[in-house]
């Protein structure tokens, strides 16, 4: 049915249309759709009514004032007025039917997930009972299918919004203020998400990646995120890691379990597990990376990590040592 | 009935001699310098419209800037640097320095004369309100060309606009700006409600107060309830970056979210400040070419104050993502969709005037028409907004966009350029070209729904707005570049509008006192209105007297001609009350609004400059005391 | 065009410049005063926003402020409205020498008010940039501290101007307004009293 009202939307008039945010892989996410095609028709039958009553005044001839003229004319106005007030309750009732439904029932099995935003890129922790078990990524949130989460916002900086389009609406990361968002995944899948507040030169690259996968798979990663960082494995790589503990790196970056405890920049612990670099900016190769680290400022002008003059060779085994970071 | 339409324009009918006298007396000063002087409310009227308008243009440059910018992914015409700049200016400058002051000139100009005065009570007071509004936009541009522009939005969230993030005097000039441009629009508010409530013509009793009269009225009583709230606002966000208050700081007990309930409680109300006096100007034109009275007055006047009222109860409807708790989020989206019903009721009334009265097609009623259409549109988007899940979906994107310039520029800028075809000849007297007219009708409107409709769609793609670039694979380039194509479209219909005013100004054809057969009495006198606006007060007995027959305007005698003197009549009924005398031409209006425009851009440099301001002011207080006189 | 002109008026003995509320000054002296109001409620309503959030109103560390300046000047400006009152009538009789003396004792008092506010801002016990609290308190604080100024500048003007020059009908009037504007100081300060010195003793 839905399939149908997409393909008779005026959208259909525009090429190349993907319903990005209105292909939706959640409960809230479909309410929400629902409400936005209840409302297109609904509105539009109100365009058009007004407008043809406009368009028969125009055509209209002989419009003599008589006193029974001025009456039918007083019904007309007050039976528009009537009919407004019942279709604006219907919206009201209907909105707020949405709204219940948007608020995503959180139980004792919901997953939390902490995000926090900073200028131009996003922190996400994972807690655990355990300390030890606890572990921070960045850009790229995992989330088990079938299960709610509940993401706790916050913001380092200024306003940020957390916004993934096919899963729920945004949010905004406000500093000094704690705000929640919460849904569950029910298709596998890789959905596209970005900050939507106007937080400064990058808002336009604050992008991130929700990647719902089943239970098992995402237990795996877990398992996997919480490991420390994998040891260079050959003399390249132990050539890499030196570069970076040696350069200014580590005043920025954390690199669990190779003596990097940086804070200013996102944890690179398992960067090479990610699929995109600088928010969802580039694609992670080792081209990328190297430019990155070189001039990240050509890629992502006013981003706050500083170009850095390393040396091609040094630079080649410090990249390859990144990469090794699974 | 239009048998008894005879045009009555026994106003402006008086010897010879008593005309000259007055011509003497309400004279303005002659020579370039005689600019500084001037105080009668048609000059500074018109210096409100033609400095908005050449605001517009520059507001329109610079969306054309970032259309060109955005109509491919990873444009190269901007840097996300200047890209902020400009979106943040052009949002500045189409808000705070074209559609609020032409709508302030508009009604300085036109109210005077629809209720039959001479001046606004308070002409020099009035002149310091356009000169503050002047000195705003030269420290705006004045930063903006040297690459300094305020680049956190037109609504400056904090903390982005803090002195943390936003170091440097971009943001500091912007806050002093607001301050100018609301000192202005206060001024002008105190001269119109005091026009309106003191100074109609005899006659003019509460209903038959032209619409035109009430929408600007109830914009003014907004303006003085609306304002207060970003004075505070820029006040506290001023001293927040230069004097190390702690008003937005969470660290030191202050809140990022009080800006936002102070800038949208009076940001909202702004939106319906730039929105009535458009109603007004629909309902006149709309009277006038359907040749009667809009059907159901005291429902229009009813249906605009309520709007005012609810105006000041959903400021929240932009605040949705915030989180703030959900039973308040749903008070104001029934508030917000309560505001529907009164503009709903305008609108049939409006359909209900036009019903068989096979109205005139000139130029002004298909503005209007493009009105109707447009706005229509751009309220119903509101009304999707106005839900809260479904504008959790669109907040920030560009259906915002879309949904904002359908608004504006369907529910403000089309009954501008309408009330521009329909006034024109009262002020210039001469007509505007008619066959261009048609054209950059047909342009514009074209050019408006092909570059604001897709944004809808791209709102839905989830493209937010703000941004400086997008990459290709978004699919989002075809619904750009089709708006970017569009903003230029109308780029050329305003330029033929331009081109239209600018020959027909010297060229057109002349107009006589009342070209349309139009009912109220700005029409009354001749085009152009003489600097007395009438030889005679009119003394009225309806809402439209031109339309009462030969008699239907009655005139006072017995006003001096060699003072400067307005009859003053009661608020109610607008009986004769006494007859007071307002000052003349005089500088001191200039040099008051120098020396504290002074004070208030040199304090975006250093606050000393707010103190030699203050102390420099008090001579210049004495000065304007001194010369209260009339010459 | 020779119907008889039913609706014609004649305004050769209409009172010329009135001196009480009909005036057209009189008019703009409401609306500036009713946005002067305005401005303080947001600041008050900004007041209170602030305190519901805060954990201690006012921090811990600075405590409430003392009341003995405040209440002073509470006192000063009551007694102020006296000759404000006086000044008003004098200005309605057109008496010169009661309005040039209520004039100057208008001006005593601000003067005296001025001084004692200064111990007022001392008794807060903290600066503007200490914490929000500050921040908004001297904003307050402030605010209606300009709004004395302005009308003590008002009032000097107008009294240099009648001592010096021969007094007219119309300043006369202004001689009021001055009263008038003064009356509305002196009532916002009453509610300011409370929630400036009275409200943070409320724990
Ligand atoms: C002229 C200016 C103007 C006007 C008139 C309006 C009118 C309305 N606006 Fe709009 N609005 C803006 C200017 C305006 N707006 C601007 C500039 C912004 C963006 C600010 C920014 O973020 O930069 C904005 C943003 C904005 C938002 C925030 C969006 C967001 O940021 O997430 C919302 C949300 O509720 C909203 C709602 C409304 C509503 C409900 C109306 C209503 O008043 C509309 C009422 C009219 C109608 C509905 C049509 C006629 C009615 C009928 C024919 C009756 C029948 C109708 C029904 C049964 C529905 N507006
Ligand atoms: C009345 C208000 C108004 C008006 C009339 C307009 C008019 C236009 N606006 Fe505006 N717009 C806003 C108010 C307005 N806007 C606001 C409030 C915002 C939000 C800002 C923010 O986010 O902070 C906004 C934001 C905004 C954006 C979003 C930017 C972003 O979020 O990234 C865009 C993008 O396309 C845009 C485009 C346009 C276009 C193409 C026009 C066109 O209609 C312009 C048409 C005019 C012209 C094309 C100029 C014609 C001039 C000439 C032909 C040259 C002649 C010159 C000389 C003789 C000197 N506007
Ligand atoms: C002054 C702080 C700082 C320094 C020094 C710094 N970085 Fe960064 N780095 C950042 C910030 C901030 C980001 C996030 C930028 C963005 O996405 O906007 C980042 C991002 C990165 C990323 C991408 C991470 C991701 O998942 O998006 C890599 C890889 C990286 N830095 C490596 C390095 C290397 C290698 C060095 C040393 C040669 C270095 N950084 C030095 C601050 C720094
Ligand atoms: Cu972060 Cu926009
Ligand atoms: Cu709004």
């Amino acid at each position: 049915m839905r399939r149908a009202l997409v393909l008779l939307s005026p959208c259909a008039l525009f090429a190349g249309c993907r319903y990005a945010t209105l292909d939706r892989a959640t409960p809230e996410g479909s309410r929400i759709t629902d409400l936005h095609w209840f409302m297109f028709w609904l509105f539009g039958a109100v365009f058009f009514a007004v407008m043809g009553s406009l368009a028969a005044a125009l055509m209209r001839r002989g419009g003599v004032f008589s006193p029974e003229g001025e009456r039918r004319r007083s019904a007309a106005v007050i039976w528009g007025a009537a009919v407004s007030c019942v279709l604006l309750l219907v919206t009201l009732g209907a909105s707020v039917w949405a709204g219940r439904e948007v608020a995503t029932p959180t139980g004792p099995d919901t997953l939390e997930i902490r995000v926090i935003g900073h200028q131009w890129w996003w922190e996400v922790r994972y807690p655990a009972a355990v300390a030890a078990q606890e572990f921070t990524t960045a850009n790229e949130i995992h989330v088990p299918v079938g299960r709610a989460v509940r993401f706790l916002l916050g913001s380092d900086d200024v306003i940020h919004s957390f916004w993934a389009p096919n899963l729920n609406g945004k949010k905004d990361l406000l500093p000094g203020r704690s705000t929640t968002e919460s849904f569950r995944v029910e298709r596998a899948g890789t959905y596209p998400g970005r900050c939507a507040e106007f937080c400064g030169y990058q808002h336009a690259h604050m992008g991130f990646v929700v990647i719902a996968e089943p239970p098992e798979r995402f237990d795996a990663w877990l398992a996997g995120q919480r490991r420390d960082a994998e040891e260079p494995s050959n003399e390249t790589q132990r050539h890499g890691l030196a570069v970076f503990l040696s350069g200014p790196c580590v005043t920025c970056h954390t690199i669990r379990g190779a003596g990097a405890f940086g804070h200013r920049g996102p944890d690179l612990t398992h960067l090479a597990s990610r699929s995109t670099i600088a928010a969802d900016t580039l694609p992670n190769t080792t081209g990328h990376l190297a430019g990155w680290i070189v001039d990240s400022q050509r890629l992502k002008p006013g981003n706050r990590m500083p170009p850095n003059l390393i040396p091609s060779g040094d630079l080649l085994d410090l990249v390859a040592y990144l990469r090794g970071l699974r | 009935m239009s048998a008894s339409r005879v045009p009555a324009t026994r106003p402006t009918t008086a010897p010879e001699d008593e005309r000259a006298a007055l011509a003497h007396t309400w004279r303005e000063r002659s020579g370039s310098l005689g600019l500084l002087f001037s105080v009668d409310h048609k000059t500074i009227g018109k210096r409100y419209i033609l400095t908005a308008v050449v605001f517009f243009l520059l507001g329109g440059l610079e969306a054309l800037a970032m259309r060109i910018q955005l109509a491919r992914p990873e444009g190269r015409l901007l840097n996300p640097d200047l890209y902020d700049q400009i979106f943040t200016m052009h949002g500045t400058t189409m808000m705070f320095f074209f559609a609020v002051p032409v709508m302030l000139g508009v009604g300085l100009y036109f109210v005077p004369l629809m209720v039959g005065t001479r001046n606004v009570p308070f002409p020099r007071l009035n002149a310091v309100g356009y000169w503050f509004y002047l000195a705003g936009g030269l420290l705006l541009y004045g930063c903006f060309f040297a690459n300094r522009g305020p680049d956190a939005g037109w609504f400056a969230y904090v903390p982005l606009s803090g002195n943390q993030y936003s170091s440097g005097h971009g943001m500091d000039a912007w806050v002093q700006i607001i301050n100018f441009t609301e000192v202005s629009a206060l001024i002008v508010a105190g001269s119109l409600i005091v026009t309106i409530f003191k100074q109609r013509a005899p006659g003019m009793s509460l209903n038959r107060i032209p619409l035109f009269v009430w929408a600007i009225l109830i914009t003014m009583i907004m303006i003085v309830f609306a304002m207060p709230a970003v004075i505070f606002a820029a006040g506290s966000l001023n001293s927040d970056r230069s004097l190390g208050t702690h008003f937005f700081n969470p660290a030191e007990g202050g809140d990022v979210l009080l800006w936002q309930h102070a800038f949208w409680f009076f940001g909202h109300p702004e939106v319906y400040i730039v929105f009535l006096p458009a109603l007004g100007i629909v309902s006149s034109i709309l009277s006038a070419f359907s040749r009667r009275p809009i059907f159901g007055y005291t429902a229009m006047v009813l249906a605009l104050v309520a709007t005012a009222f609810l105006g000041f109860g959903l400021w929240v409807h932009h605040m949705f993502a915030t989180g703030l708790p959900q039973l308040g989020q749903s008070f104001f989206t029934a508030a917000s969709l309560m505001i529907a019903l009164p503009t709903g009721v305008q609108i049939f009334c409006w359909i209900a005037t036009i019903w068989g009265s096979r109205p005139r097609w000139e130029p002004p009623l298909l503005f209007v028409l493009g009105f109707f259409f447009t706005f229509l549109i751009g309220g119903l988007t509101g009304v999707m907004l106005a839900s809260v899940p479904m504008d959790l979906q669109a907040h920030d994107t560009f259906f915002v966009v879309a949904h904002l310039h359908y608004v504006l520029i369907g529910g403000a800028v089309f009954p501008l350029i309408g009330g521009l075809f329909f006034w024109f000849p009262k002020v210039t007297g001469r007509f505007l070209g008619r066959t261009l007219g048609f054209w950059s009708f047909g342009l514009l409107f074209v050019g408006f729904n092909l570059t604001f409709f897709p944004m809808h769609e791209l709102g839905f793609h989830g493209m937010p707005r703000r941004v400086y670039t997008y990459a290709p694979d978004r699919g989002w380039n075809g619904l750009n570049l089709a708006a970017s194509v569009g903003a230029g479209v109308m780029g050329i219909a305003i330029l033929l509008i331009l081109i239209n005013a600018i020959r027909s100004a010297r060229h057109g054809k002349p107009a006589p006192g009342n070209p349309w057969g139009a009912e109220t009495l700005e029409w009354a006198t001749s085009s152009p209105p003489p600097v007395y606006n009438f030889a005679r007060i009119p003394v009225v007995r309806s809402l439209s007297p031109l339309w009462d027959g030969p008699d239907g305007i009655g005139v006072v005698t017995g006003l001096p001609t060699d003072k400067r003197e307005l009859l003053v009549t009661h608020p109610l009924d607008a009986v004769p009350s006494h007859r007071e005398e307002v000052p003349g031409p005089s500088v001191n209006p200039f040099i008051l609004s120098v020396i504290m425009s002074a004070g208030l851009i040199g304090s975006v440099f250093s606050l000393w400059w707010i103190l030699i301001g203050a102390v420099l002011s008090v001579p210049a207080a004495f000065a304007w005391y001194w010369t209260q006189e009339a010459p | 065009m020779t119907a008889p002109r039913t609706l014609d008026l004649d305004a050769s003995d209409l009172p010329r410049g009135v001196l009480d509320s009909r005036s057209l000054v009189w008019w703009g002296t409401i609306v500036m005063t009713v946005t002067e109001g305005m401005v303080f409620a947001i600041s008050v309503g900004g007041y209170f926003y602030l305190r519901t959030l805060s954990s201690a109103w006012p921090p811990t560390h600075t405590g409430p402020p003392d009341l003995t300046a405040a209440t002073v000047n509470l006192g000063i400006l009551l007694l102020s409205a006296i000759p404000a009152v006086w000044l008003d009538r004098a200005g309605k009789r057109q008496d010169a020498r009661m309005v040039r003396l209520t004039l100057a004792a208008n001006l005593v008092f601000g003067t005296a008010f001025c001084v004692v506010r200064v111990f007022e801002f001392k008794a807060l016990h903290c600066m503007w940039n200490s914490s929000a609290y500050g921040s908004i308190t001297w904003t307050i604080l402030g605010l209606h501290t300009s709004n004395l100024l302005t009308s003590l500048l008002e009032t000097l003007i107008v009294f240099v101007y009648v001592l010096v020059k021969p007094i007219e009908e119309r300043h006369f009037l202004d001689a009021r307004l001055d009263g008038v504007f003064w009356y509305f100081i002196v009532v916002t300060w009453i509610p300011l009293y409370v929630v400036l010195f009275l409200v943070p003793r409320i724990r």
